[in-house]
Formats: C-alpha cells, sequence, structure tokens
C-alpha cells in the first residue's frame, strides 16, 4: 500500500474527477489502487457474460433461495440474524406441531405467528415447479399443495416484476411459446386455499424452454 | 374477487418495489433502516439485493469458477449484506460496500483451497517453473516490494492484469473481457508479456544486490 492510498470506497469516485487532481493521480500512479478499481469496476458493470454459461437460469436459483431465506408472512420477523436463530428454529417446530402435520409433507418456511406461506416440501425437498416445451407449447407443473383450490402462475421479467399471471383449478397451465410475452424470464406459482396464498414455489427460468 | 386482491396482495409482496417504484440504493436503504422489521423495510431490502443480485453472482463465479460454489457464495454473501443493513452508513456507493463484502467471501474460498494469492501469486506468476521455490526470490518480492516493481515495470494495461489475476482471483477469461482485450492472446498474453518483464526486473535487481555486494 502506497502512502495515500484509497478506501474502498471512494475509488468508484475517483476516476471522474479532473486529471491535475491529487487523487486522480495517485489512482494512476498506484497499482494498488488501480487494480482495486478495476475489480469493483468489474463488479459493478460485469460486461459480457457469455463466459458464464446458464448464467439466466443460475440467476434464477439465487433468486429462488434468496426468497426462501428471505421471505416472511405479515407480521413475523425474517432478518437473518445470529440472535433470531434459535427463536426461528423454535417458532417453526411449534407452527408444525400445532397444526398437525405429518413428517412427510410440510411446509417449509419462515416461523412465526401469521400464515404460514414458503416452499411446499414433501420429504425433505422442496416441491418444484417444472418448466417443460413441446410442439411449441410451454407448460409449467406443481404438483404441490393438493387441498389448495387454486394455482396462480406468474410470468416475471428479469427484475422479478410480473408481466402477466394465469388462474389455474389444477396445478398446471400450458401456453403456446409465441404468446409468451416477450420479458417473460421466469415463472413461480402459487398456490391459494380459501382467498389465501398458502404456498409458492420457487422462482425457475423460461429461457429453456423458450430457446 | 377477494380471492384474486389476496393473491395480487401475496405476489405484490414478493415482487414489488418496496418503495413504490425504482428508488436510488440509499433510498432503498434508508427505507429498511427506518423499517427494518416490517414490509416496508423488508421489501426495500428484497429489491435493493435483487438489483445487484445477479452482479454478486457473476463476480463470485469469475473467482471461484464453478457454478454451485458461485451459488453458495453468492448467496451467503447478499444474507450477510441484508443482515449487515443496519449498519451500513451511507459513505460511498452502496455497489462499493457490497463489493468488499463479495470480494472478502471469494478470496477466503480461494484461500480455502489453498489458491495462492497476492504476493504468492505474483511469485509463481514470475518464479522460473524448473527449480522448486525459490526461497531468495520470495525474500525479494516482500510485498511492498512487488508493487514498487509492477509500478515501475508494468504497462497500467499489465499491471492492471496482474493485479485482477493475483489479488483477486479473477478467471483469465474475465479479465480479457473486461480490459477488452484481442481475444486471440487475451489477457494470457498480457500476463504472459507480464511475466517476462517482471522477471527480468528480477533478475536485474538481483545482479545489482550480487554486484554490489562482490
Ligand atoms: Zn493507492
Amino acid at each position: 500500500m502506497m502512502e495515500h492510498c484509497h478506501p474502498m470506497n471512494e475509488l468508484a469516485d475517483l476516476a471522474g474527477l479532473p486529471t491535475g487532481d491529487p487523487r486522480r493521480r495517485h489512482l494512476e500512479d498506484c497499482p494498488r489502487c488501480r487494480g482495486l478499481a478495476a475489480a469493483q469496476g468489474l463488479f459493478l458493470e460485469p460486461g459480457d457474460t457469455s463466459d458464464l454459461p446458464d448464467l439466466v437460469a443460475a440467476d434464477a436459483e439465487l433468486a429462488g433461495r434468496l426468497q426462501s431465506a428471505l421471505a416472511t408472512p405479515p407480521g413475523a420477523v425474517t432478518r437473518p440474524t445470529r440472535r433470531r436463530a434459535n427463536w426461528y428454529a423454535l417458532a417453526a417446530v411449534l407452527a408444525v406441531c400445532a397444526v398437525g402435520l405429518t413428517a412427510s409433507e410440510l411446509w417449509r418456511g419462515p416461523g412465526g405467528t401469521g400464515p404460514r406461506v414458503g416452499e411446499y416440501v414433501r420429504g425433505d425437498e422442496a416441491v418444484g415447479l417444472a418448466v417443460t416445451t413441446g410442439e411449441g407449447f410451454l407448460r409449467c407443473d406443481w404438483p404441490a399443495a393438493p387441498e389448495a383450490e387454486t394455482f396462480v402462475f406468474a410470468l416475471l421479467d428479469a427484475g422479478l416484476a410480473e408481466v402477466e399471471r394465469h388462474q389455474e383449478v389444477r396445478p398446471g397451465f400450458e401456453k403456446s411459446v409465441t404468446d409468451l410475452p416477450a420479458t417473460a424470464v421466469y415463472c413461480q406459482a402459487f398456490a391459494v386455499s380459501r382467498g389465501d396464498t398458502i404456498a409458492r414455489s420457487g422462482i425457475v427460468a423460461l429461457r429453456p424452454a423458450r430457446e | 374477487m377477494m380471492l384474486r386482491s389476496t393473491v395480487r396482495r401475496e405476489i405484490r409482496q414478493v415482487v414489488d418495489p418496496a418503495t413504490g417504484g425504482d428508488g436510488t440504493d440509499r433510498e432503498l436503504v434508508l427505507a429498511y433502516q427506518r423499517d427494518p422489521d416490517g414490509d416496508v423495510g423488508r421489501q426495500a431490502a428484497s429489491r435493493l439485493l435483487a438489483r445487484y443480485r445477479q452482479r454478486v453472482l457473476v463476480w463470485c463465479w469469475r473467482v471461484v469458477g464453478d457454478r454451485e460454489t458461485a451459488l453458495d457464495a453468492a448467496q451467503e454473501v447478499l444474507l450477510s449484506a441484508w443482515g449487515r443493513l443496519d449498519e451500513y452508513d451511507h459513505d460511498g456507493r452502496f455497489g462499493a460496500w457490497l463489493f468488499t463484502i463479495a470480494r472478502n467471501r471469494c478470496l477466503s474460498e480461494l484461500r480455502r483451497r489453498r489458491v495462492p494469492l497476492d504476493t504468492e501469486a505474483v511469485i509463481e506468476l514470475v518464479a522460473d517453473p524448473t527449480p522448486a521455490p525459490d526461497e531468495d526470490l520470495e525474500r525479494r518480492l516482500a510485498a511492498e516490494d512487488l508493487l514498487g516493481l509492477v509500478r515501475d515495470t508494468l504497462s497500467p494495461e499489465e499491471g492492471t492484469a496482474v493485479w485482477l489475476r493475483c489479488h483477486e482471483g479473477l478467471s483469465v477469461d474475465a479479465i480479457t473481457r473486461h480490459l477488452a482485450l484481442d481475444e486471440k492472446s487475451g489477457a494470457r498474453g498480457v500476463l504472459q508479456r507480464a511475466r517476462r518483464k517482471l522477471r527480468a526486473a528480477v533478475a536485474a535487481r538481483a545482479g545489482d544486490e550480487d554486484g554490489g555486494e562482490g
């Protein structure tokens, strides 16, 4: 580290300084600051990502994982802080006992006092939303939550904003690939019973189906 | 109708921005810090992390090199950022703060795998592969020394390529793309050229030392 090296949180703004500014001169002369600024630049603007196969699907998987980890029913607390972990575990166990669910089929979601909305789990595995195609059709199946009366399939764009929704009485829907909105990238399913959402699937990429 | 509105509310909770639109990073952090345990704060944090999710994943993937480890690392980074969001003090960009978390997580993964980094990696880059570990070279290339050597010997582009490879652990492919280098030789060519220059500089320095001592 040279004298007057810049902290990481200032690096991004240095390149915009006038040429003669001593902070900018330091950036140009110092391999450490220049290297870190380049690294940070690459993080903020990843550029062409064709070196990473299947990034869209991996990103969808990450979105689903985060959602499972962070989603909370209204009224419950979800921040993943250590001091709350034991309470969550206890609350989850109590919630399961209180409603008398069987051990083989239950909800995996945050504990708390609100409605239990989480991924539907059979055994140890979350019941996944399957996206398949055949002869120009896209099909989404989510064989979860048999007690649900309706299922909602939401098509989401890259920023996870809803583009289109399909309400079905069975746990699946079909659509012509050519009718898919151009911005739809992901699908997520919700199970509804007596007007309440009782479970949701992970977020799954539509891309393989659209190729 | 009742059913539909309940479902819509539930879905909006998952997919909608917290502040009713695209807030700036700062606005979303503030919304979270004002209401960390409430719906608005939680949705603000969720929106903010969704904004950076793919960037974190791409960084992790380019450093650790495989999809599954990258997914685990990215998940940890984002959850850790969420857990520490109330400590974020708005000094500098949120992206820079998040980058520090992602960088540290990836570097510790490389260290866990005993991938050489920092000085070790530069020594590996410079050292002649035929004789076994060159202790003399190691002694001569202390960390401070090394940055001086890089500054005095390499062009800015070569220095940045060496930094990204040896201090950040980035793949050669990613460096090639970032520096917008000719695809033919890419960062590999730049690193080879840097290696030759650094070796020559180390040899010249050793000659000077020997001459001075003799
Ligand atoms: Zn510096």
